[in-house]
């Protein structure tokens, strides 16, 4: 049987079989590839480096936010959020974010500071020597695992159009959309943020912090960081970190920050915009 | 100090994250492995990643190794199963009489000093390791009064036990002291009766006075008396040793447990600095 000679609608859904197959074979061979650490992962996952792992580099940065904030060193007053000290800094992020905010700020919903790029490059390659983040040999082959898919994908559909217009036939547009899409999910398929040994260890911290997330509203300075870089900011219960909402939601003051510290999200940032992301 | 020693903490849901806050600290930590036996994979799953953090060993505290009837083997089954999905560097379990006649008693009894449990100990931490596949530390236990049955003191029959055994001793200094209170002898020449050799792992804790006797709750800050025992034990050893600081409950702020493993440290660095004298 010759697939170029199928009608329409079932040489759709071989395409559409095709392509299922093919993402199939992406990401099993991607979870394969990936699950090895590459190096040591000694001690690298401090509540900053978690945070960065999950979320990235805003993510850390609110973390250190939190901390910072629970220690008296920031605050937020008429609107701005500032440095009030900088005493028993931890680390060098927590350092940038200090001098960030050494002049007020706004709030916002997303934090960048160029001057802890450092941090994050030095983040980023430990969790790469870990296995955590893909190294440079695996986004290699990442990509070529990409360009043999899409390659694939786009021949199969190719071809068809290519008989099809040679038929008489124009009612193309259809596969062109599937093709498309089906190119779009390869890469996304062959590209996630982590590899799968690094969300693997982000649902393994969820789990292993998730008794952080049930009802109690005291919390200890450190059980609030770890909330904050393993679930998002979106997961501290108000009570127990108050200024979360101006801090991190500032311009949905209604949001559903304050109602507790579990907020229906699987990611656990969604609440009030503070996620930024579930690490994928 | 030996340049292997090292100091740790028991992991607790309570203390988790101020662990891994402060990992610069602490360069091992305990998992109670029979809060795991029955865990959700994903939460064994998450132990074993603490285990790629940095060491994890692993403690049983319902086996009873020195019980003279057989060992509950579906116990025995979920600590190999564990050990062999977490892949900890070491796993231990108490010298207690935990059951008899198909019964438990729900606690960590002494056993009798005696041939009969001697025997039954040795045969247990040999099944123990096979099932494993790695030899158990074996930890001293406290106790309120002299086990009734004994014929010989705790130190004759550890030696003996360990002359028979390739297993470790998980020494429990606070067990130590507890028993040197509660049976009224000196701590520091029973320490210095036991077959050091074979020790690895070293408990300390702290505990309360009940009346006239002390009971080892893991509850308080540990006393002074441990920490010379420590220092005793570094001395006389010349192996790395692991300290493990077990608090159980009543938990002070982090920087509280980690000033008392840096009181850990200094009695071990002062102890080291005895034989090197």
């Amino acid at each position: 049987m010759n697939p170029f000679d199928l009608r329409g609608p079932e040489f759709l859904l071989f395409y559409a079989i095709v392509a299922i197959v093919t993402l199939a074979i992406l990401s099993i061979a991607r979870g394969r590839r990936e699950t090895m650490p590459a190096g040591p992962m000694t001690k690298i996952l401090d509540p900053y480096r978690v945070a960065y792992l999950r979320g990235g580099s805003n993510e850390s940065i609110k973390a250190a936010m939190v901390s910072l904030t629970d220690r008296g060193l920031l605050k937020i007053e008429d609107g701005k959020i500032k440095a009030t000290g900088d005493q028993h800094l931890n680390s060098s992020l927590e350092r940038a974010v200090l001098d960030h905010f050494s002049d007020p700020r706004e709030p916002d919903l997303s934090y960048s500071i160029p001057a802890a790029e450092a941090v994050f490059e030095k983040y980023e390659n430990q969790l790469a020597e870990a296995g955590l983040r893909p190294d440079a040999a695996q986004k290699e082959q990442r990509r070529r695992d990409f360009f043999a898919a899409a390659g694939l994908l786009l021949l199969l559909s190719g071809t068809k159009i290519f008989v099809a217009l040679q038929r008489g036939r124009t009612n193309v547009l259809f596969l062109v959309g599937i093709t498309i899409g089906a190119v779009i999910l390869s890469w996304i398929v062959t590209n996630p943020r982590l590899t799968k040994l690094g969300q693997q260890t982000v649902d393994d911290l969820k789990a292993l912090f998730g008794h952080l997330r049930e009802t109690s509203t005291r919390r200890s300075p450190e059980e609030l960081v770890m909330i904050a870089a393993a679930f998002g900011v979106g997961a501290l219960p108000v009570s127990a970190f108050p200024s979360g909402q101006e801090m991190f939601s500032p311009r949905q003051k209604n949001s559903s920050w304050t109602s507790s510290s579990s907020c229906g999200s699987s990611c656990g940032g969604g609440c009030g915009g503070g996620c930024g992301g579930c690490g994928s | 100090m030996n340049g292997g020693d090292r100091f740790g903490i028991g992991w607790r849901p309570e203390l988790a994250a101020a662990i891994f806050t402060h990992l610069d600290r602490i360069d091992v930590v305990e998992v109670i492995a029979d809060d795991y036996f029955r865990a959700a994979p994903k939460q064994v799953r998450a132990i074993r990643m603490l285990a790629r953090q940095l060491p994890v060993t692993l403690h049983g505290v319902g086996l009873g190794l020195a019980t003279t009837c057989a060992l509950d083997t579906e116990r025995l089954d979920s600590m190999a199963r564990l050990a062999d999905a977490v892949c900890p560097e070491s796993w231990s379990e108490h010298l207690a009489f935990v059951r008899a006649g198909g019964i438990e008693i729900g606690h960590l009894a002494a056993p009798p000093r005696n041939e009969a449990t001697l025997e039954a100990a040795r045969r247990n931490a040999s099944t123990a390791a096979a099932r494993v596949g790695l030899a158990p530390q074996l930890e001293n236990v406290a106790t309120f009064f002299d086990p009734p049955g004994s014929t010989v003191g705790e130190p004759e029959w550890l030696q003996s036990l360990f002359a028979g055994t390739p297993a470790g001793l998980l020494l429990d200094l606070h067990n130590v002291y507890t028993n040197s209170v509660n049976l009224g002898y000196d701590a520091m020449a029973f320490l210095r009766r036991l077959p050091l050799d074979r020790v690895q792992l070293v408990h300390i804790a702290g505990g309360r006075m009940i009346g006239e006797k002390l009971l080892d709750d893991h509850l308080h800050d540990v006393p002074d008396v441990v920490y010379e025992l420590l220092r005793e034990t570094a001395a006389l050893t010349p192996q790395p040793l692991t300290v493990i600081l077990e608090r159980d409950g009543r938990y002070p702020q982090i920087p509280e447990l980690l000033k008392q493993l840096d009181w850990a440290r200094r009695a071990v660095e002062e102890g080291r600095s005895r034989i090197a004298a």
